[in-house]
């Protein structure tokens, strides 16, 4: 293509205010990455809880449900935190085995939870704090016209945001584990605690 | 005294670099110096883990979130007996007369009368803000007040909420205010049926008494009256949270630990805000 000498500097100004344009939004939309990826998973997650009731529907909407919390969570993370200094006295296959038995754990707690309360769900996400590779994203959840604040803490890892904490009404459910998940290491060892998450989890 | 002569010798003696093959000596040597240094490095390492972590707990308390709240409990084994009871409560009282509220009451009238006893304990949080110094939300809270007990039919609708977009900006009690003053929890206690506390909100608990207006309606009225009262309001807004305790006693491992630890937590976010 040709291009002549006048066209220039009005190529230029279209090329400057495309760039002043569209450049933030891209920034934006990269910032503000933690709190859209929970918002989207959390609305897809009320979405498929409206879909509808019954045993086996049930069953269905849960496999997806724990589908999009897995992509969401950062399993060693949590794992870790929640065994605090514990963890280092493990070795890789006790790591492992009390990764999948704990997270299991939650992802049950928290789909039945939902199950419970899923009359008139909503959620907004206003706001997020982030520094370097952690974030801190601040939703409200509505239930029964009441807000519940709901803070999810994510980190960095790979290059993708994963939640490692979830704080309601100011409680953080990894430090109220890892209270619970000491006095048991401290006592009666890790095989007492995995005994303790197997009869939990039904494994 | 050292012989310079003899120090001389000795390093030269030691000097390996000079050897193409490393002696016996040398290998004794190098083999000692690695069994000094690796115990030093794993312990470094794991000194730096443990730094690593406590670092990111800082970023934690730093960012809110009452981690790290350590409150004695000298009375441990009476408070668990308490938890106990207070379970026993729940599943022997509390819940099957909640259900069968529950299913004669309708969902809407449940939480309109939820919204009156919230309404009928402003006047605690208005004056807690301004004990505060809060006086944006304690104005906010006696508006909402106003609105409420007039507009909202003696509370029962929250007509500041919806119709003037006013939400409460979080309640205020005199525990809390002691807390925003400096006091500390002391130690924790639960009581009976009114379940988790500390010693500071349990003497915040009995203040606030003075402001709630139940005590002034129900003053001079029978204990029977003001039993039906307290009552009617713990069926009331326990038959909107039926399933909640249940699932808590599923997720945790030591109900009475986790309960202690939530407790301690919110408290210690609600004085923050």
């Amino acid at each position: 293509m040709r291009v002549s000498a006048g066209r220039l500097p009005f190529l230029f100004v279209t090329f400057c205010c495309t760039i002043m344009f569209i450049g933030p939004r891209i920034v934006d939309a990269e910032e503000q990455v933690p709190l859209s990826q929970m918002e989207e998973t959390v609305n897809k997650i009320i979405d498929i809880l409206q879909e509808g009731s019954g045993e086996e529907k049930w069953q269905q909407q849960k496999k997806e449900i724990v589908a999009l919390i897995d992509k969401r969570l950062n399993r060693e993370e949590i794992a870790r935190r929640a065994l605090a200094r514990h963890w280092r006295d493990l070795n890789s296959r006790q790591k492992e085995e009390f990764s999948t038995l704990f997270l299991e754990l939650l992802k049950d707690t928290y789909i039945n939870r939902l199950r419970n309360c899923s009359c008139e769900n909503e959620a907004r996400f206003y706001e997020q704090r982030k520094r370097g590779d952690r974030a801190i994203v601040y939703s409200m959840a509505i239930k029964d016209k009441q807000e519940v604040p709901i803070d999810y803490r994510l980190v960095k890892k790979d290059g993708e945001w994963g939640v490692y904490d979830i704080v309601v009404e100011g409680v953080s459910l990894i430090s109220n584990y890892r209270k619970q998940f000491d006095q048991i290491m401290s006592r009666d060892g890790y095989s007492e605690l995995i005994k303790r998450l197997r009869e939990k989890t039904g494994n | 005294m050292i012989n310079p002569a003899k120090f001389q010798a000795e390093v030269i003696d030691f000097g390996p670099a000079k050897r193409k093959c490393p002696s016996v000596r040398d290998i004794v040597l190098f083999a000692s110096l690695l069994f000094c240094f690796i115990p030093g490095t794993i312990l470094a390492a794991e000194q730096i883990e443990q730094t690593e972590f406590q670092a990111k707990t800082d970023w934690d308390v730093d960012f809110s979130n009452g981690e790290a709240v350590v409150v004695r409990d000298p009375l441990e084994p009476v408070n668990r007996i308490f938890f106990q009871f207070n379970d026993k409560f729940y599943f022997w009282f509390l819940k099957p007369v909640s259900v069968v509220y529950g299913d004669a009451v309708p969902r809407d009238f449940r939480l309109s009368f939820r919204n009156c006893f919230n309404n009928l304990i402003s006047p605690v949080s208005i004056a807690n803000n301004f004990f505060q110094g809060s006086f944006a939300d304690g104005s906010l809270e006696a508006f909402r007040f106003l609105i409420n007990s007039t507009m909202g039919i003696l509370g029962l609708a929250d007509a500041a909420r919806d119709v003037f977009g006013l939400p409460s900006p979080g309640r205020e009690d005199l525990g809390q205010t002691l807390g925003y003053f400096g006091v500390e929890n002391g130690f924790y206690l639960c009581w009976p049926i009114l379940g988790p506390s500390t010693l500071r909100d349990t003497v915040g608990m009995a203040g606030d008494a003075f402001l709630r207006p139940s005590t002034y309606l129900l003053d001079g009225s029978s204990a029977g009256v003001s039993a039906l009262f307290f009552t009617g309001k713990q069926v009331n807004n326990t038959s909107l949270r039926i399933g909640e305790y249940e699932d808590f006693l599923e997720a945790t491992f030591d109900p009475y630990l986790a309960m202690r630890d939530a407790y301690l937590q919110q408290r210690s976010q609600q004085i923050k805000k």
